[in-house]
């Protein structure tokens, strides 16, 4: 028989010690219970083009019904809504990384005009501030050139692509880039395609350590987005220092759940 | 279509016997005229996302010849 504590627990492993504490101590709040934790997803241009196509209603949705099905669900669980409108329940932001900006804007640094009112009003611009934007820049580029080291997102000409910068950026900020390239995700054609994921979490552990702590997050395709979303563990930091101060005011305010539902978004998109 | 494959003709063109200067400053005019183009709101989206596709390799290029 197991010799029990003064407490009344049994002298077992500690984890079962705590799962009792824990049960016995903690209030069952059922708001706290619901509440799903906010995660913060990069999206790849080709992803923001074709949640405009799912929006406008011209998505090919005969060539690929489970893709744009997914993409639906996702874009149904986005915190900020067609018109900018606050969904309480949303636990997914998506968030505009500075060099998929630059891809979806013009000359005069203004965002496309087709893209325009998908980008401001259900997007976050993480632009950098200007007192960090040389660090970011040196540290995006150390990671990039690392990725190509490996032989990742390399072009034809065997020279680094904008992909690596993609990547780069959105393992510095710690968020899940979402794409369909197979140059960023895995590539199912590969004798091992979880190798290039794997490779590219060792490279950010190694660089990243010192910026934050806690689970590093990685590029994947929608469906293992959605099945990380309810059944897995989504990196819970993000890595918001150098962005504007604007920025992670907002960003703070969806963290927290106080964002008020009829206010416009000030953290969007910032010219130039 | 036919704009998509005129930028990629354009962007495969055979330019090394320019400096690294003039090479940048052809990538970048070029980047700029496909922006022009970009920038249509009624632009088909299809159309769109073989745009940017030349624009991506255009921004590489530009990438590697400034490092």
């Amino acid at each position: 028989m197991s010799k029990k504590n003064k407490q009344g627990f049994l002298k077992n492993t500690n984890k079962h010690k705590k799962e009792r504490f824990r049960l016995k101590y903690i209030p069952t709040d059922k708001t706290y219970q619901n509440k799903r934790h906010t995660t913060f997803i990069a999206l790849d241009a080709c992803i923001a083009i074709d949640m405009v196509k799912v929006i406008n209603g011209t998505a090919p949705i005969k060539n690929s019904p489970k893709y744009y099905y997914a993409l639906k669900k996702l874009l149904d669980r986005s915190v900020f809504g067609k018109n900018h409108l606050y969904n309480k329940k949303g636990d997914v932001v998506f968030c505009l990384l500075p060099h998929v900006k630059k891809e979806l804007s013009n000359s005069e640094g203004e965002i496309f005009e087709s893209m325009k009112k998908f980008v401001e009003n259900q997007m976050i611009d993480l632009t950098v501030d200007v007192s960090y934007q040389i660090n970011f820049s040196k540290k995006v580029d150390r990671l990039s050139s690392q990725y190509c080291d490996l032989g990742y997102f390399i072009g034809k000409d065997f020279s680094p692509t904008v992909d690596s910068l993609i990547v780069a950026e959105a393992s510095f900020f710690n968020l899940t880039l979402l794409s369909r390239d197979k140059h960023i995700c895995t590539d199912f054609h590969d004798k091992n395609p979880e190798r290039k994921i794997f490779d590219i979490r060792r490279i950010n552990r190694k660089s990243l350590c010192n910026c934050f702590d806690g689970p590093q997050a990685e590029p994947r395709r929608v469906e293992s987005l959605l099945k990380m979303l309810d059944y897995g563990n989504p990196p819970k930091i993000m890595n918001e220092d150098y962005l504007l101060s604007e920025t992670q005011k907002v960003i703070w305010l969806i963290n927290t759940n106080s964002y008020p539902s009829y206010a416009k978004l000030t953290g969007g998109v910032q010219k130039g | 279509m036919d704009v998509v494959e005129d930028f990629k003709y354009l962007l495969n063109s055979d330019i090394s016997n320019l400096s690294k200067n003039k090479q940048i400053k052809y990538f970048e005019e070029l980047e700029t005229k496909i922006n022009e183009v970009m920038d249509n709101k009624d632009i088909d989206l299809d159309i769109f996302e073989k745009l940017l596709n030349v624009k991506k390799q255009i921004m590489s290029k530009i990438y590697n010849l400034k490092r």
